[in-house]
């Protein structure tokens, strides 16, 4: 059932078996797995069923670091979280990615895939993603993908990559499961619910109830068995860190490692190709309908051998054929790039002009011939990074205080000299397969002296409350329970010890139910 | 002048002993197989206005425009003498250009101009035929 807590009563006691902060991808899946069951549950959301700015306003911070999006519209605090504007993408963790990379520092996880694959089947079927070409311990299988689409291949170089496919529906999960949640008799959601404070006994070793408010300022406590953080990777390390009461630096803080190790995957629009054949299909390289109600691409991801060869963090390059035609529905970023960059520069046409007349093709001749299909007229490159682990990446809290009277977030955003390698790599070798495979050549976007200044983020906010094998490596353990602290957990993309490749809400769904199955068998204990 | 002019006649140049190397640059004049590859080089862009101006902009962003002797044994160096290659037919000679292009990517020998990665090779042949048609211009 859904309650408003403004409307409920202050003197009331609010005691449950499970108590979940937070109504996003994490939270609702955890809650979704524990219907039905003889736990009590409560899930307590911060915004209602829609946006409203004055709640909104609460994750307004302040970013000191490098360039990234305003805190308060990267995230979303109403029910569903961010998932009421996910762009959809999925695809799981490799195996490779939990193993410790010599040469990443901070890489590895305390668990391997085989911990976590069952729970990506579990979570496809949540998010309703197609099972066609789906095994659970490779994700989609690319072929797969890429027969259904009926394209032929483009060998970029399989030495160097390999394809991996992702799968896209941006399911709005509030509104798919929020009848569910209201017919439900153990579950109940509490809305207009912030958590100021998570209340601890004096040894701080066991969390003995929830502080929690209105805007208004109707004060709470909710008390449980269990305790689970589900609200977003920069909101979980926020109310540990203000949760200082009975320890000044924040619950679950004791090696300074909450708020830490902020990470991004790292959007890199690398540069643009003019084909040689500007009748060449590379329609399998677009966005395609893939099953009833996903969509599916095809991506070139840097092979372990790659990376462990030339010292890389992991990540994938697109190719994403652009055709002779007026901009369509191009995304509003990529539109103010185009006209930013004026297409191809002043020099394109001429370097377009000399490979059509090197290669003996007729302006457009063959573009028209091959499908009848409209001719490209050019091919950006997209790189999709996944940061390395950066201590020196951290949220923290600042002096600003919102309307609960909790301190504002500071982002410290900060990348690794691997993260600048691993572009710097990608664009020579980008640039020389490119002409290699005949496919044309390549036009460099990225400024070689600062290359930084190239990297967009993707709002994915991770690895605040990493999970480790030891205490002082991170904050949560292998089941996602916060070091030194007997009854709470924490759940999302902050649990993710490296930023994995993927996009990491598939993964959060996952961990989500991993850690229902957890409290399932830890209460029956 | 048609574009489609600017190579052949470039040939016709060389071969009639005008090569315009030496006449640009005062200096010793390159064999005649170096100067009439050169002109076949050029001759494979006929009509190719924008290969010209790419070269331009190659030889702008020098610190010193090089001779255009320099230029064409820096394309054959390492490749074998002028007159191993100036008997090719044009086929061949642009799939041995392809081939050193080719190579230039695999090596990364390549040159940027305005962020446009070029193999060092294709860019100095560029230059030459920028050098032609202000030459003949």
């Amino acid at each position: 059932m859904f309650r408003d807590l403004r409307e409920a009563s202050e003197t009331d006691v609010y005691t449950f078996d499970i108590c979940i902060v937070g109504a996003g991808a994490a939270g609702i899946a955890l809650a979704m797995e524990l219907i039905g069951t003889p736990h009590k549950v409560v899930v307590l959301e911060a915004g209602g069923f829609d946006f409203d700015p004055d709640v909104q306003d609460i994750y307004r911070g302040v970013s000191v670091g490098l360039p990234y999006a305003d805190l308060d519209t990267s995230r979303l605090r109403f029910f569903g979280g961010t998932t009421n504007h996910w762009a959809g993408y999925c695809s799981p963790i490799w195996a490779a990615s939990f193993d410790k990379q010599p040469w990443v520092p901070y890489s590895g996880w305390p668990i391997g895939q085989t911990d976590i694959s069952p729970y990506y089947d579990r979570a496809r079927d949540l998010l309703k993603l197609e099972a066609r070409g789906w095994d659970a311990a490779g994700g989609w299988d690319p072929e797969v993908v890429a027969d259904s689409f009926g394209h032929p291949p483009f060998e970029l170089d399989e030495n160097a990559s390999e394809p991996r496919a992702y799968v896209i529906n941006p399911v709005r999960i509030a509104e798919v499961f929020r009848e569910d949640i209201a017919q439900s008799e153990n579950l109940t959601v509490f809305l207009n619910a912030n958590l100021v404070e998570i209340l601890v006994n004096e040894g701080a070793n066991t969390v003995t109830g929830l502080d929690i408010r209105t805007l208004e300022g109707k004060k709470y406590v909710f008390t449980a068995k269990r305790y689970v953080l589900a609200a977003g990777g920069i909101e979980n390390a926020r109310l540990m860190l203000s949760s200082d009461s009975v320890i000044a630096q924040g619950v679950g803080n004791q090696s300074d490692n909450v708020g830490r190790y902020f990470s991004d995957h790292l959007d890199i629009s690398a540069g643009s190709i003019v084909p040689a054949d500007r009748g060449i299909d590379l329609q399998r390289y677009t966005r395609l309908p893939y099953g009833r109600e996903s969509e599916a691409v095809i991506v070139n991801d840097l092979t372990l051998e790659t990376q462990r060869q030339h010292e890389l963090t992991s990540g994938h390059v697109r190719l994403r054929p652009i055709k002779d035609e007026s901009t369509g529905a191009r995304t509003l970023r990529q539109a103010r790039r185009a006209v930013k960059r004026d297409g191809l520069g002043a020099l394109g046409e001429h370097v377009g002009k000399v490979l059509s007349a090197a290669g003996d093709i007729s302006e457009d001749a063959a573009a028209y011939l091959w499908y009848g299909q409209t001719p490209l007229k050019r091919i950006d490159v997209q790189f999709n990074l996944d940061a390395a682990p950066n201590p020196d990446s951290r949220v923290y809290l600042g002096d600003e205080t919102d309307r609960l009277g909790m301190r504002r977030v500071v982002l410290d955003w900060q990348l690794s000299e691997i993260d600048t390698r691993t572009i710097t790599w990608m664009n020579d070798w980008i640039a020389s397969r490119v002409a290699v495979t005949g496919l044309g050549r390549f036009r460099l976007e990225v400024d070689p002296d600062a290359v930084l200044e190239s990297v967009v983020w993707h709002y994915h906010n991770i690895s605040t409350t990493r999970m480790a094998d030891d205490p002082k490596a991170g904050v949560v353990d292998a089941n996602c329970k916060v070091f030194g602290l007997s009854n709470l957990f924490v759940t999302g993309s902050s649990v993710f010890s490296t930023c994995g490749g993927g996009a990491p809400t598939f993964t959060i769904v996952a961990f989500a139910i991993r850690l229902a199955d957890h409290l399932k068998k830890e209460a029956g204990k | 002048m048609t574009s489609y002019a600017i190579g052949r006649r470039a040939v016709l140049f060389v071969l009639a002993g005008g090569f315009p190397f030496a006449a640009l640059s005062g200096q010793q004049a390159p064999s005649m197989a170096e100067a009439e590859l050169a002109g076949k080089l050029v001759s494979l862009f006929d009509g190719n206005e924008s290969a010209a101006v790419l070269g331009h902009y190659y030889l702008n962003g020098l610190e010193a425009r090089p001779e255009p002797e320099r230029l064409v044994g820096q394309i054959l160096a390492h490749r074998g003498p002028a007159n191993q290659i100036v008997d090719l037919e044009r086929g061949a000679l642009f799939n041995r250009l392809q081939s050193w292009i080719h190579q230039d990517f695999l090596s990364a020998q390549t040159v940027s101009l305005d962020g446009w990665v070029l193999s060092v090779t294709e860019a100095r042949v560029f230059a030459l035929i920028a050098v032609y048609r202000d030459k003949l211009a």
